[in-house]
């Protein structure tokens, strides 16, 4: 047999090779299984509490992984280049999570501006007094975060989402107007801050 | 998700309902987060918010009262999360709709502000200042019947 592995000469030679991965991968998944099945302690809790299989279910069951086995044993091709979909589309995913969730895109960017020019507009009207009349009043502390994060070659824009616009990594509609500026750093968005929004 | 505890709104001499959140640009853009104290607040604050000024002058939006849990134990209030506003804040960030239902009950849904009322009042506000406000009503909607066919098996079981 160890000949036939070695040196294949006929097609049953072939078919042993072929078969012998098919093994490796069906021993593979077998080990999964047990690994992640109901425990001792889980296993009698759920006697206990009635969780019984039927023979139908185990029936059921020996015939699943009968089928399952066999698909594994001459189908394994197939399911490595399933396994290989799979891990590129989970790959995907972790990238797509791990994108900073801005509202701001490129489409909604309006004009380069100066930390002056944008501390100059941003001074509020509030007649009873009680708004520090510095810039961006309540929301002074986020400005100064938010600037405190630009460094040498970054520029400041400003931006403006008109409202029903899809946001965000999550693509959530908004109602009302959003403005704020942008921290733009290797001609895409670090940072932002927004001032005006109705969330 | 659990229908969530609503923020209020002193209008009228009342304290209104609001179902919406205005505070919640103010503490993305500042970094704030608070503790869940139950699955009815997942924002883990309640606000009260009135309208001061006139029509002439302009009306704003300000928030007179918060309580916040800081931790499970520890509640705190507007002094402690505006230390230079102590009395009342303005929401000069807030450009959008507060929705106020009014009358009513008609229908529960145990999601967020889902819950429809008789009236709903709206209040549009630009950079917290009242722009706009109208009002809309939700005819009652009758339960519906259902065939208890359309109901699965395991469910009919259940109301057996």
């Amino acid at each position: 047999m160890i000949n036939s592995l070695t040196h294949p000469e006929t097609w049953l030679d072939w078919l042993l090779i072929y078969t012998s991965i098919g093994c490796l991968g069906l021993l593979f998944c077998l080990f999964q299984t047990l690994r992640i099945r109901d425990s001792f302690f889980t296993g009698n809790i759920s006697a206990l509490l009635g969780h019984k299989k039927s023979y139908l279910e185990l029936i059921e069951n020996a015939i699943i992984y009968l089928v399952a086995g066999l698909c594994i044993l001459f189908g394994w091709p197939g399911f490595l280049v399933w396994l290989y979909v799979e891990k590129q589309r989970e790959t995907a995913n972790l990238i797509q999570q791990n994108l900073p969730n801005f509202d701001c895109a490129p489409q909604f960017l309006i004009q380069k501006t100066t930390i002056d020019l944008a501390e100059s507009n941003s001074f509020i009207y509030d007649p009873l007094g009680y708004t520090p009349q510095v810039p961006f009043g309540n929301l002074n502390r986020a400005w100064k975060l938010f600037i405190d994060k630009m460094s040498g070659e970054d520029s400041l824009w400003s931006f403006e989402i008109p409202p029903r616009s899809e946001i965000g990594k999550y693509k959530i509609v908004t109602d009302g107007i959003t403005r704020g500026y942008a921290i733009i750093r290797n001609e895409e968005i670090s940072e932002e801050l927004i001032f005006e929004s109705g969330r | 998700m659990t229908a969530q505890v609503s923020e209020r709104l002193i209008y009228g001499g009342k304290e209104i309902p609001i179902f919406s959140n205005p505070l919640s640009t103010y503490l993305q853009q500042t970094d704030i987060q608070f503790t869940s104290p139950s699955t009815a607040n997942w924002r883990g604050y309640v606000g009260t918010w009135e309208i001061k000024g006139t029509p002439e002058t302009g009306e704003r939006l300000y928030l007179v009262k918060i309580s916040a849990y800081k931790t499970y134990e520890e509640v705190i209030g507007l002094k402690d999360l505006f230390p230079g506003s102590p009395i009342a804040v303005f929401a000069h960030w807030f450009s959008g709709i507060l929705r106020l239902p009014q009358g009513r009950h008609v229908k529960y849904v145990h999601m967020g502000y889902d819950s429809k009322f008789e009236y709903e009042l709206f209040m549009q506000f630009e950079r917290g200042v009242l722009v706009n406000k109208y009002a809309k009503h939700n005819p009652h909607e009758e339960s519906k019947t259902y065939d208890p066919e359309d109901i699965p098996a395991f469910l009919r079981k259940q109301s057996d």
